[in-house]
């Protein structure tokens, strides 16, 4: 709340409720994005290793490996390497990865596409399935209706959550791959190989959500305004969609939002069984190898991604339920 | 590609018809009637033949890339390439270059041509990783081009300059100026150019006109007009794409084999070495008693461990890290390793000195422990389920064991920081001069002998068979060799079998996988 | 009710039931599993390696030839306890991590909250690679390390909770009231994200269990010798193609425990939700003796022994109520007396699992046994206008359905309505304020809010349910004036229940009293002031201070307190607080009885200020 003296105008800088939570927002994600980097830089110095060796193998000479660690900077002190990092970022360059001696900026670029492609369309099936199912099992089991509808759901529901993702995978490439030959075993060609894919990295956090979109419904059933809206006897449609759903959508898009996060993580393996070309394989090769330029720069992205998720899951529950958000923070 | 109208991708129409359909239709095969499509197991990641050493790059800039000559992967001998003949002595040979072989460009490519690729890999300033692995290191390459001759001499002996030189892919002169332009596109005079990169997916190669200078002079007329190479780290993925007919070769090691052999598909073999230990015998360790050695040796049960290692699928090794197309083909190891006997351990240590005290060897009030370094689950699981029965036999035997799992960038600070006693590292080499820097070069950290061996009886044998060049030298490395094992320095107890499965094709394999040449697709499938 | 009763009744659902059974039989695995098949899990027999799943091998054997079913089973106790351990880490710094910016001064909460943002962010692979290098490769630092990494999620979930309670006014409140921020969290915040916490904890518990494979896969989870569900299912893994049953036997018990985990999880929200499980139906054979309708079947909303039951008691017993076109009925009483739930049944909004009969139940020419009332003819006014309007809906929204559902109008006509009906309770602005939503307007405009909604349509009775509890004061006397204005420009019938006999007194015709789910008397307005014949009645007006109360002599109040919910009482439910209880009276239940036309008493002993006209009437 200031107002400054240009040219003897006095300009109101005051911000609406809505401009000032958007301002603090970014402000907030810009530092947490810096704080990223950094503890991201930090950390993989601490684990163990030497990659420059570990790509090198064993054969290669000290002397070689002398070499490449002067040439890769690695031979400075913890506080210059952070600084050209830095001064690197600033320029838009992540370095050269340490093992496969490619520009770090054109292995993500090459790779992250094809991960993003199926955690995106993981994440809209994800939101188009378990938040109508969600809420089509409170509506079904609500007032402790159907017990043992509401016991199939928890039970099988609590099931998908609890298979290792891998197996799932797994089981999807051989049953609709090997065995049915409905949709390619693995390999990203042609649309057909995106099925099994995104079903494999969806259908977990399908089960995780719907669950607790069900619980939310049913204590959004509960609520004063939902009684209200059944006094005016507006038709069930009105009632659950219009009246109950947005309300919903706070914890479903905060868990959603928490569930895109988890997606790009659980490509790793899901990339492996289907031989996707993500970016899920060359992080966990980047940390194994201890490959520090690759490793920030997966961390980077990733974090990016994931915050930038959070500011906007945190737009969308402002925009949802204004009160409690742009008043509490 | 492959586009079948299928009802169920419709399912997924947000977007992904963007994705589409653009490559060309296919009538047979995974890749089309005159392509092959072949599996690898990584990431090669860069693919310039200047700076990568990574395995996956190797295999595949076979394609485009020749070397001086090749040699044979079954009978280990040289065969002619890019050099039609050669002489050589413990430390110097002179290749004669065939005058036909042409760059992309049309160019021929020039014995000067490769002397200044090998100019440039020494020079310090260029900070070449190939410097002291491809290329012997101080190597001197002098070239006259009137003869069209290479000569390389190296200061220190290199009794295997001719076949070693089968390791450097020769980039032509274009190339080699304009190096970062290697990255996403071939500069070399193999039976193929690189044509698309798709990184982290898969890699195009299009057969070149004219090609002749293969192994013992051969072309490239037979072979498969594209090759394609895709990245499936997935063992059951690559089975199940081989048994479905999207990829046409593919190595497998695991359990998946049982699937494809039961399928009656047809493979070829390469050979690792696998199971190799170290003992580290630097002052002060345990291990640098040769009696300890012995009688920790005679506990294991080292054909058990080496089944476990492999499934039951490995074979005895009979040379030291060399496998396939060894120059000496001797047995330096059956026969060598001291044989499973308890009795015999228990009876050594006590010679020793050592009492069991409560199932537990001691001497001095020390405990017999040692600690296990190994791989971890870098090459699958079935060696820490060897690791485990190892140290179990051990434990069993009255010897305290820690495990130091490692992963592969841990693995050398771990070996070379000599906090161990016992390591469980398998070192692979094409020559065994190329072994010296581990068996009896210096230690670390001025050199790579990370168990800090000191073997007079190998030193001075294998001094002898430095100085006879290729072959020749043979009787003193099998004979050097054999004294490593016999005083327990290092011992190789297995050696793993990657089968490369084909469906459609004739090949032959090396150590670095399908060889371009023999690529040969076979009538009807 | 207490957390123990309540998560007695939960665990008699067949999701009970099943949680209890299967948690049981994982515990009896876990502490007898290794003394019983410890040794056959780890005897070596190199000559049985990688044995397909068979007869003797149920799940084949690994590679070194162990039998996989044994290890599954003797692996049970190291996973549990790894398992409960990281989700114990987990939970408790989730918790505190989500809880403590909602309490805390805004500065330090918004460091916590931006932390965790941050660490959500992270790759949780490189956090739990870090964290295992911190503490170390092994067993305890993986279950650490996969807690640790759990947290963030587990916070922000807790964060976004808590945020939405925290602004509560019930907080603000207790926050204003120097209550410490301890109790806050106890009492105010935790029981009220316990639901959706202790799901997405039991399903976290299902994913820390898959994580410890995941970090098997990576050499870094559980160390060899000893072994966990995760290393033995990344052990078979390589095998999965070819005898799937050796990666099923440690995936199954992966699954089925996550399953276990699940149905606990779902549990114990129930029983912190408090939504009880049912009990069994009370007998029917309760029913009182029922004295016939007295009034014809005349009025425009006419109740013929109405009862409300719950599991284990009736709130509302044999009430009969009418009220007459036009006509403002009151309904007074003491919380719980069943005053509301009259409404409610009336409205058909009985909450679940009440359960409503009568003999009839008529509102104009409807049978409300058998339909809902017509549209828009019954209007409902409740206590909390907050609460009772929805938050995430602009008010032009949540006026303009009720035409376009009810009068088919089209959106422009029921916007314009919903303006027009905004201006009629005195709300100013109202082309503006349509647009707003229910957080931007004041508690007393709120309520205006939800007359106006009433008056969508064309409504024949108001339900008002303690509409002015809420509000302040001088609010109070707004809405109560604009009722009555409503009422006389709409001429429709008003049933206004409250606890306050003076707010009834102001606007009603007639009086109802309730006490126990009971009517005991019912009263034209004007005669409150000769007095009531109830002792309840009197006393009830004794509590209302009027300016011609002394103000030195204290509040009349009433000794005792009302019967508790399922309390079984014989005679009279007011005897014991009675000072002019008989003997009559605590053995034989008074009936309500016309003492007058348009008066009835349920009493064995009523006041007698109006005796001779008693003695008149009769």
């Amino acid at each position: 709340m200031s107002t400054a003296a240009i040219g003897g105008r006095v300009i109101d800088f005051r911000l609406g409720p809505w401009a000032s939570f958007l301002v603090r927002r970014t402000g907030r994600l810009l530092v947490s994005l810096a704080a990223l980097i950094t503890a991201a830089f930090a950390m993989i110095h601490f684990v163990p290793g030497d990659p420059v060796r570990g790509a090198l193998g064993l054969n290669a000479t000290p002397e070689a490996v002398a070499a490449r660690k002067e040439q890769l900077g690695l031979d400075e002190s913890l506080i210059s390497q952070y600084r050209h990092f830095l001064s690197g970022l600033f320029h838009g360059d992540l370095g050269e990865s340490i093992t496969a001696r490619v520009p770090v900026s054109q292995m993500i670029g090459d790779r992250l596409p094809a991960t993003m492609e199926i955690a995106i369309y993981a994440f809209v099936l994800v939101m188009l399935v378990a938040v109508p199912l969600g809420m089509a099992m409170a509506v079904w089991t609500r007032n402790g209706r159907r017990r043992r509808g509401e016991l199939a759901f928890a039970s099988s529901t609590g099931a998908i959550v609890a298979i290792p993702e891998f197996l799932l995978a797994v089981g999807l490439a051989s049953v609709f791959g090997v065995s049915l030959g409905w949709f390619p075993v693995a390999l990203r060609e042609g649309p057909d190989s995106y099925v099994l894919p995104v079903l494999a990295l969806a259908v977990t956090p399908i089960a995780a959500l719907s669950r607790i979109v069900r619980v939310e419904a049913l204590r959004v059933f509960e609520t004063d305004y939902m009684r209200t809206a059944r006094a005016k006897r507006l038709p069930g449609r009105l009632v659950y969609l219009r009246h109950a759903l947005p309300n919903l959508l706070t914890s479903s898009l905060t868990l959603g939002g928490l569930l895109l996060s988890g997606l790009l993580a659980g490509t790793v393996l899901i990339e492996n069984v289907f031989a996707w070309p993500g970016l899920g394989m060359t992080i966990v090769q980047a940390i194994l190898q201890k490959d520090y330029p690759l490793v920030q720069g997966i961390v980077l992205v990733y974090g990016a991604t994931a915050l930038t998720i959070n500011f906007m899951v945190d737009l969308a529950v402002a925009a949802a339920d204004p009160q409690s958000t742009i008043r509490g923070s | 590609m492959r586009c079948p109208p299928r009802a169920a991708a419709t399912v997924f129409a947000l977007g992904l018809l963007v994705a589409g359909c653009g490559g060309a239709a296919t009538d047979s095969g995974a890749g089309g009637a005159d392509t092959v499509t072949i599996a690898i197991p990584g990431d090669p990641g860069n693919m310039n033949p200047l700076t990568t050493l990574t395995s996956s790059a190797v295999t595949m800039n076979r394609f485009t890339y020749d070397s001086l000559i090749k040699v044979d992967p079954v009978d280990g001998r040289i065969v002619p390439s890019v050099a039609e003949k050669w002489t050589t002595d413990a430390s110097s040979a002179t290749f004669t270059i065939r005058r036909d072989v042409k760059c992309d460009n049309g160019v021929a490519l020039t014995a000067s041509d490769i002397a200044a690729q090998y100019a440039y890999i020494v020079d310090p300033a260029n900070k070449s990783p190939l410097n002291g692995l491809m290329v012997p290191p101080g190597v001197v390459a002098t070239a006259d081009d009137a003869t069209n001759t290479l000569t390389l001499k190296a200061t220190n002996p290199s009794p295997f300059l001719v076949r070693g030189s089968a390791m450097l892919p020769l980039v032509c002169p274009t190339g080699l100026r304009a190096s970062q332009g290697l990255d996403h596109a071939s500069d070399g005079t193999g039976p193929y150019r690189l044509t698309e990169v798709a990184a982290g997916d898969h890699f195009t190669f299009t057969k070149r006109p004219g090609y002749a200078w293969g192994p013992d002079g051969i072309g490239n007329d037979h072979t498969p007009e594209r090759v394609v190479f895709k990245v499936i780290g997935n063992e059951s993925t690559r089975a199940n794409l081989l048994l479905g007919g999207q990829l046409d070769i593919t190595p497998v090691s695991g359990s998946d084999r049982s699937r494809l052999l039961a399928a009656g598909v047809k493979y070829q073999e390469t050979r690792d070495p696998l199971g190799m230990l170290t003992f580290n015998e630097a002052a002060g360790r345990v291990t640098a008693d040769p009696q300890v050695r012995l009688a920790l040796i005679s506990a294991l049960n080292l054909k058990q461990i080496g089944a476990v290692a492999t499934g039951g699928k490995g074979v005895a090794p009979l040379r030291l890290g060399v496998t396939m197309g060894p120059p000496c083909t001797e047995d330096a190891i059956t026969g060598n390793i001291p044989p499973y006997d308890r009795a015999r351990a228990a009876e050594t240590l006590r010679a020793a000195g050592w009492k069991k005290v409560g199932g537990q060897w001691s001497k001095d009030g020390r405990q017999l422990s040692v600690s296990l370094v190994n791989p971890g689950n870098t090459y699958g699981t079935q060696i820490v389920a060897a690791v485990e029965l190892m140290a179990q036999q051990w434990t069993d035997f009255g010897v305290k064991v820690s495990l130091r799992p490692t992963t592969p960038s841990t693995n050398a600070t771990v070996l070379f920081s000599g906090a161990w006693e016992v390591a469980w590292a398998p070192f692979s080499v094409t020559t065994p001069d190329q072994a010296v820097p581990f068996l009896g070069g210096p230690p670390p950290p001025e050199g790579l002998n990370f168990g800090s061996l000191d073997n007079p009886e190998y030193k001075r044998l294998m001094a002898l068979a430095m100085a006879k060049p290729d072959t020749s030298g043979c009787p003193e490395w099998t004979a050097a060799e054999s004294e490593l094992i016999k005083r327990v320095d290092v011992v190789t107890f297995m050696d793993s079998m990657t089968l490369f499965f084909t469906r459609g094709f004739t090949f032959q394999v090396d150590g670095s996988g399908p060889i371009p040449t023999t690529l040969h697709k076979v009538g009807g499938r | 009710m207490s957390q123990t009763p309540r998560l007695r009744l939960a665990l008699r659902t067949p999701l009970g039931i099943a949680a209890a059974a299967a948690s049981t039989i994982i515990v009896l695995t876990a502490i007898f599993g290794p003394m019983l098949l410890g040794d056959t899990a780890d005897r070596i027999d190199t000559d049985a390696i990688g044995r397909h799943s068979g007869t003797e091998h149920l799940f084949g054997t690994d590679a070194l030839g162990r039998d996989i079913a044994a290890r599954v089973v003797v692996a049970t106790r190291l996973t549990l306890e790894l398992t409960l351990f990281a989700t114990l880490i987990a939970v408790v710094g989730g918790l505190v991590l989500g809880v403590l910016p909602a309490v805390l001064g805004r500065r330090a909460g918004r460091l916590i909250t931006a932390t965790v943002n941050l660490l959500v962010a992270f790759p949780g692979l490189l956090f739990v690679l870090f964290l295992a290098v911190i503490f170390g490769v092994g067993t305890f630092s993986a279950a650490f390390a996969i807690g640790l990494g759990a947290a963030p999620s587990t916070a922000r979930l807790v964060q976004n909770l808590t945020a939405s309670i925290a602004g509560t006014d019930y907080v603000a409140a207790a926050r204003i009231l120097g209550v410490n921020r301890f109790r806050i969290i106890v009492r105010h915040i935790l029981p009220n994200i316990a639901e959706p916490v202790a799901l997405f904890v039991s399903t976290t518990a299902a994913g820390i269990l898959v994580a410890f494979s995941g970090l098997s896969f990576l050499g870094l989870g559980v160390q060899p010798p000893d072994y966990d569900w995760g290393r033995l299912l990344n052990e078979q893994l390589d095998r999965v193609m070819v005898d799937p049953m050796s990666a099923v036997g440690p995936g199954a018990a992966i699954v089925l425990t996550g399953i276990t985990f699940g149905l606990i999880g779902e549990v114990v929200a129930k029983a912190n939700a408090g939504r009880t499980a049912p009990q069994p139906e009370i007998a029917t054979a309760e029913t009182s003796a029922m004295t016939p309708a007295e009034e014809s079947a005349s009025g425009l909303l006419h109740i013929d022994h109405l009862q409300v039951r719950f599991p284990g008691h009736t709130a509302v017993h044999d009430v009969c109520l009418t009220v007459d076109e036009g006509e403002a009925v009151g309904i007074v009483g003491e919380s719980g007396s069943g005053k509301s739930l009259t409404a409610l049944a009336a409205a058909g909004l009985v909450p679940h699992p009440g359960r409503v009969s009568s003999r009839t139940m008529r509102f104009g020419d409807r049978d409300l046994n058998k339909q809902a009332p017509k549209g828009t003819s019954m209007a409902m006014v409740f206590q909390d206008p907050m609460a009772s309007l929805n938050p995430a809906l602009t008010v032009g929204r949540q006026l303009a359905e009720v035409a376009e559902v009810h009068h088919n109008a089209g959106r422009a006509a029921a916007v314009s309505r919903a303006v027009s009906r905004l201006g009629a309770v005195g709300i100013i602005n109202p082309e503006l304020r349509v647009r707003k939503r229910p957080h931007e307007f004041s508690g007393g405009m709120r309520q205006r809010v939800m007359i106006a909604m009433g008056l969508m349509g064309e409504p024949r009775l108001i339900i008002a349910d303690e509409p002015t509890t809420a509000l302040d004061v001088t609010v109070q006397a707004q809405v109560l004036a604009l009722l009555r204005d409503v009422r006389t420009e709409s001429g429709a019938a008003l049933l206004l229940i409250s606890h306050d006999i003076a707010v009834v007194s102001q606007v009603c015709d007639r009086v109802v009293v309730m006490y126990a789910g009971r009517i005991v008397e019912e009263l034209p307005v004007g005669d409150l002031a000769d007095g009531v014949a109830h002792p309840y009645s009197a006393a009830l007006i004794g509590a209302v201070p009027s300016m011609t109360t002394d103000r030195d002599t204290p509040l009349a109040t009433i000794p005792g307190r009302p019967p508790e919910p399922g309390e079984q009482s014989v005679g009279c439910p007011f005897a014991p607080r009675c000072a002019r209880a008989t003997d009559r009276c605590r053995t034989e239940e008074p009936v309500l009885e016309q003492i007058r036309p348009g008066r009835r008493v349920a009493c064995w002993d009523p006041i007698t200020t109006a005796t001779h006209e008693l003695e008149e009437a009769r």
